[in-house]
This record gives C-alpha cells, sequence and structure tokens, in this order.
C-alpha cells in the first residue's frame, strides 16, 4: 500500500512501508514518518487555557504544519482572543510571499508536461525539498517533454554552489543584486546561454526560494516580462493553506495583529501559543517576544523545552489523518500511519478555542 | 579521502617493477587492483618492507570502498553522502524503460527488474547486470552520476 508523505509541502504519495522500511523516501521524509508515542496531558490543555485567560496581550506563532481545519481554528482561535498572529516566513518577509498574492501559482503537473525551461532563484530544492525535481518537475517524463530532464534545462540562480546547482552546472548563475540585469545583458557564457533558453522558451516557470537578493521591482518586472509562472517554497508541509487562510481572512500575507485588524509591525506579547514551530532555535531575538510560551509539538524541541507549558500532540499527517495543500494547493488527504495516545493539534487547539472564549 | 585512481594508487606502491605480483609494472599491478583482478597482498614487498607500512595502510584504506562494490559493474553508492532524492532512480534508463508509466513518471519502482531505488533515504542498487555499463553491447551511461547532487555515486 502506498502512502502519503508529510515531510515537506512536496506531499509524495508513492511511499511504501515494508516492514519497518520506507520505500521510496528521501531521507528528510524518513525522519519524519517515524511514529512519535507518550499522552497528551489534558492537565497542561487546561494550564494553557488558564495562561491565556489571564493575559492581556497574547500572540500566535506558526502554523504551517496544520491540518486545513487545524488552520481554521488557529485564525478563529487568534480572531477570539485579539491575537497577534506570525511565524518565520512572515517576519522574514521574503519575495516568494508575494507569489500567493500576486503571481500565478504554477502546477506541478503543468511543469511536468510543459516545463522546458526551470529557474530555480535563489531556492535549494535538494535540501528543501529532495524529491521535488525527481518525483514531479525536472526528471519526470512529460507530454511536451518525453525525454525527461533531458528535454528541459534547469537554471540554478543562488549565491552558492549549492547541490541544485550542482545538478546543471553550465547554466549556474551567481544570485546578487544586479544578476536580472546581468541576465539580459548576457555578455558572459553562463548568462548568454540563459538568455538564450529564456527566450526560446514557450513555458517557463521559476521556482522562488528564500534566498532572495534582488530588488523586490525587478523581480517582479523579470517575472512577469517573461510570462513566467511561479512556484514558491516554503517549510511547513501546509504552508500553502495558511497562507491561503490568512489572505483570506486578512487580505494580506503579513504579521497580522486581530486586535487592531492591522498589519503587525511588533511582536511584544505576555504569552505566545507556537503551534509546531520551533523559533528559539532559529530566529534571532525570538526568546524576547514573550515573557510567557505555551508550546503545541510532538517533539520536545529547544522551544518546548524553553516553554512554560509544552503541549505534546500528535504528528500531523503521521499518527493522525489530516488534509493538506501541496506547494502548487493541489488538496491532498493523508491517512495516518499509526494509532496513538496522543491529541491532535486540531483537537487541542479547538480545546483552547472553547476554553478561551 | 584521496580519490580512487590508478595513479593515487601507483604513488603510494613501491614503484620498484620487481613483478613479484605477475605483472609486469606497478602501473598495470594498480590498474588490476581497481579493477578488482588483483589483491593488495599480492604485492609481497609492501607487506615485508617496513618503509612501505605507512603507505600500506593508506592503501588498504584507499581501497575500502572497492570492497563495498555492488557489482561486477563497479557501482559504488556512498549511503553517508547520499540523501535519498531519487533523482539517479528517476533519471536511470534501464528503471524507466521497466516503468515507463510509472519511473518516468516520477514514482518509485515496484517491479523486480529495477537497478535503483531508495530505501530509508539512501539509495540501494539491485539487479547490476542489467545497468547499460555491464555485458557485451555496454556503453558508458552516466545517468546516476551526472544527475546526484551530492556525488554519492561512482563507477570504479
Amino acid at each position: 500500500m502506498e502512502v502519503i508523505c508529510s515531510g515537506c509541502s512536496c506531499l509524495c504519495d508513492d511511499i511504501e512501508i515494508k516492514g519497518t522500511v520506507f520505500w521510496n523516501a528521501c531521507r528528510k521524509g524518513t525522519g519524519r514518518l517515524k511514529p512519535v508515542e507518550g499522552e497528551t496531558d489534558v492537565k497542561k490543555i487546561n494550564e494553557a487555557i488558564d495562561l491565556l485567560n489571564s493575559s492581556k496581550k497574547i500572540g500566535i506563532y506558526g502554523g504551517a504544519n496544520l491540518s486545513n481545519e487545524g488552520i481554521k481554528i488557529l485564525f478563529d482561535l487568534a480572531e477570539n482572543l485579539g491575537a497577534i498572529f506570525w511565524n518565520r516566513d512572515l517576519i522574514q518577509r521574503n519575495l516568494f510571499l508575494k507569489a500567493y498574492e500576486e503571481w500565478e501559482i504554477a502546477k506541478l503537473d503543468e511543469i511536468k508536461d510543459y516545463g522546458r525551461f526551470i529557474m530555480c532563484w535563489g531556492s535549494d530544492n535538494m535540501n528543501t525539498h529532495p524529491r521535488l525535481l525527481s518525483r514531479y518537475i525536472y526528471f519526470t517524463h512529460g507530454e511536451k517533454t518525453p525525454k525527461g530532464y533531458e528535454d528541459r534545462i534547469l537554471v540554478p540562480i543562488d549565491i552558492e554552489l549549492t547541490p541544485t546547482a550542482v545538478i546543471s552546472l553550465p547554466y549556474y548563475v551567481k544570485l546578487k543584486k544586479g544578476t536580472i540585469s546581468e541576465i539580459e545583458k548576457a555578455d558572459k557564457k553562463e548568462t548568454k546561454l540563459v538568455k538564450h533558453a529564456l527566450e526560446k522558451a514557450e513555458h517557463r516557470y521559476i521556482i522562488i526560494g528564500e534566498r532572495i537578493i534582488e530588488e523586490e521591482d525587478e523581480l517582479d518586472r523579470f517575472i512577469k516580462e517573461y510570462e513566467m509562472k511561479v512556484l514558491p517554497l516554503a517549510h511547513g508541509f501546509n504552508h500553502y493553506s495558511l497562507f491561503e487562510e490568512l489572505l483570506k481572512r486578512t487580505k494580506n500575507i503579513s504579521p497580522y495583529d486581530f486586535e487592531n485588524k492591522e498589519i503587525a509591525k511588533e511582536y511584544k506579547v505576555d504569552v505566545l501559543l507556537i503551534v509546531g514551530g520551533n523559533p528559539f532555535a532559529k530566529v534571532p531575538d525570538s526568546q524576547e517576544w514573550a515573557e510567557k510560551i505555551i508550546t503545541l509539538d510532538p517533539f520536545r524541541s529547544y522551544t518546548a523545552l524553553k516553554s512554560e507549558v509544552w503541549i505534546k500532540s500528535a504528528l500531523n499527517g503521521v499518527c493522525v489523518s489530516t488534509n493538506a495543500k501541496r506547494m502548487d494547493g493541489e488538496d491532498v488527504s493523508i491517512e495516518a500511519l499509526y494509532q496513538g495516545k496522543l491529541l491532535s493539534d486540531e483537537e487541542i487547539l479547538r480545546s483552547i478555542l472553547e476554553g478561551t472564549t | 579521502m584521496t580519490e580512487l585512481s590508478p595513479l593515487s594508487i601507483l604513488m603510494k606502491l613501491p614503484k620498484t617493477n620487481c613483478k613479484k605480483c605477475g605483472l609486469p609494472t606497478c602501473m598495470a599491478f594498480a590498474v588490476s587492483l581497481i579493477q578488482r583482478k588483483k589483491e593488495l597482498e599480492e604485492c609481497t614487498p609492501l607487506f615485508e618492507d617496513a618503509k612501505y607500512a605507512k603507505n600500506r595502510e593508506e592503501l588498504q584504506e584507499m581501497l575500502k570502498p572497492l570492497k563495498e562494490v555492488s557489482t561486477e559493474t563497479g557501482l559504488i553508492v556512498n549511503e553517508d553522502l547520499c540523501f535519498g532524492c531519487g533523482n539517479c532512480v528517476i533519471a536511470c534508463p534501464v528503471n524507466v524503460a521497466e516503468e515507463p508509466y510509472r519511473v518516468g513518471q516520477g514514482k518509485g519502482p515496484q517491479s523486480d527488474k529495477y537497478i535503483l531505488h531508495t530505501e530509508d533515504g539512501v539509495v540501494k542498487a539491485i539487479n547490476v547486470k542489467s545497468c547499460r555499463r555491464f555485458g557485451e553491447h555496454r556503453v558508458l551511461c552516466e545517468a546516476c552520476i551526472v544527475t546526484c547532487p551530492s556525488k554519492a555515486i561512482k563507477f570504479v
């Protein structure tokens, strides 16, 4: 039986479990698909409710690893509590967020069939989404690309020679301010190759990652001028759904203050509810955000370790069935691989929502 | 780790062309070692003379991967470097020819005739006799090597 991996937003659907071995999964997926044991402590949920009820200013962080329904409950909670919502992607506001608001999102199946020109802009997808190229868009054989990767041109544009760049070395262009004008000028060997491929290609796709150095307007113009479709890459397996819901509720993809109904500029709160994130290990100054922390996480992360209340929850898509959206917005239903005593994030958030209203 | 090539092996051999191994030169012996036609122990001066002790140890370390070679095609997958992206699985022309509507569409193989597949995030090779680098009509196919982002696959 084939199962779906929730290791990243690729949501690969060809994983087979033979005994204790995961076939076809990458290392990232294999790490994710292991069972998490234990039991959710209901007392901790009550402690979290008490803490939230006694606080004036509340923050909510994370959410990209929740189910579609969980995300809705998360925003209901934020609205009810008048909380500030943000996460790592939103505060380190990178250009790839613009893709959800303005640019046309490319479908993976469409890139597989028509993608003869694929540009990876500041995205090292071999590390972040290891099977994206092999399972979906580059090595696969499509309608207009019957020879697979031999029919396609992959253009890695990055600050250094990443594993993704290694696959397509002749087209590698170093990313810096002014890279677009360099490509358009085409006075170097590699930029000449890229420009020729760019102009020749009928369908063009750009995978946008986090290392964006180019000016926002310049990249916007470049994408629109060459009619490129965009595939943004982010961390959580359900970030698409999170940003879609945030856009629907706030008309914006930015940190949001649900009390004052405006884009949040400061992240100073009394209590911060962190849902499936580890900002203390990743975001500078994150320990100064709040006086008290409540963490919902299946693992004892560094943030969980530093929290006043850590509620151990079930791992979405592994220990509990979940609905999610793939990186291109395709709906995917993920069946649980194991059954356990841990409550899902969705159930815990619902209890908190009921307890705080 | 020193790259495994006839020249790098030759540099560590006694280079006396003593012919004790049965071959005319140390270079020929180095090539035979890589082709796994000869064993290092057949170079007797290397083991008898104390002045070659350091070189011998280095050679033994260098030749270790040859013991892990999965087949006569000389395919080595360095499991420490591989992270299971599966590029080689989908790029392998034999895998695609066996299951065009599955491997060709990016899914992992299911039949029992494939060469490469991933297990727990690491590529494993079986049926390597079907590899295009093997057999009477062999070609110098490099599909799995050039598509590997971590350079985990080697042919020696």
